[in-house]
């Protein structure tokens, strides 16, 4: 061990600290005092817990899904099945960034289509750390019955039979 | 990097290219009018993207969030982009088939609109 440094055995926490002696505290020992002095029993080494400044936060690491997206689908899954001939929602999150939103619809007028697309706007507007994909979809123009998912997180908000009514 | 008058003359040839089909109308090809009208508005789009000075765009499926969080104009131009982005994509993957009359309403009705409100913006 440096000689320079003092230990301290502490048994009751199995913790050793090693304190560097100052060094301008180092001094030529004069062996004719050990012989003036005795044992001295030390006391345990008592460790308490010292409060320190909050460590800075991490970098950020996204999380996945990220709670906002959650949000993001209960709103836009809310306000889109107000809107008529709504059928059913495919929600995926891909790529690591974009959020992707089918609506399935049949028939698809002008009034519905102008209304989803406001919600679709508005969706932008309400959640700025987001990004989005929208799609209308006429529900009798897809391929079978039910979506076929991409990778990774997703949700579907259905109302009875994609094809219910369609045709 | 593209500057935004390469994105304004590729908008141009993309309209340009929807409306030599619309004029030599041939039905079995109608779904590439359609097709031509939406990569016209996203080129026109993507100019005003850079007149913003905005990042760039890394992921194309998000062009509409950046697109809507720069546009600073009145007019509200979000409808008319989505609308020939869904007929796109119905023409792609759907298989959907198109009238002539249908073409022409989707260039007069929304991409007209949207150019004219690009241009608008981007003082030309």
């Amino acid at each position: 061990m440096d000689s320079n440094c003092i230990s301290f055995s502490a048994p009751s926490s199995e913790i050793t600290l090693i304190i560097p002696r100052p060094k301008d505290k180092v001094q030529e020992t004069d062996r004719s005092v050990t012989t003036k002095v005795g044992f001295v029993v030390l006391e345990p080494w008592r460790v308490s817990a010292v409060e320190v400044s909050p460590m800075p936060p991490p970098a950020p690491v996204p999380m996945y899904p990220k709670p906002s997206v959650h949000l993001a689908v209960e709103q836009f899954v809310q306000n889109v099945a107000n809107v008529k001939g709504v059928k059913c929602i495919a929600v995926e999150e891909a790529e690591g960034q974009i959020v992707h939103f089918t609506t399935f619809a049949d028939p698809v007028s002008e009034q519905s289509r102008a209304e989803i697309y406001a919600i679709e706007a508005a969706t932008i507007d309400a959640f700025p750390d987001l990004v989005f994909d929208f799609h209308l979809r006429l529900a009798s123009e897809a391929e079978g019955g039910t979506p076929i998912p991409i990778p990774g997180q997703r949700f579907f908000a259905v109302w009875g039979d994609l094809h219910e009514n369609a045709g | 990097m593209r500057t935004l008058d390469d994105h304004l003359q590729q908008a141009k040839k993309n309209e340009q290219f929807a409306n030599r089909l619309i004029q030599s109308w041939d039905a079995e090809f109608a779904e590439w009018a359609v097709v031509a009208l939406f990569y016209a508005a996203a080129h026109y789009g993507r100019a005003y993207i850079v007149h913003c000075g905005a990042k760039t765009i890394t992921n194309h499926p998000g062009f509409e969030s950046y697109f809507r969080r720069n546009w600073t104009s009145s007019s509200d131009v979000f409808p008319h982009y989505r609308r020939l982005k869904d007929e796109s994509e119905r023409a792609r993957y759907d298989c959907a088939r198109y009238t002539k009359a249908d073409v022409i309403s989707f260039r007069d009705g929304y991409l007209v609109p949207f150019r004219s409100a690009i241009l608008a913006a981007l003082g030309r």
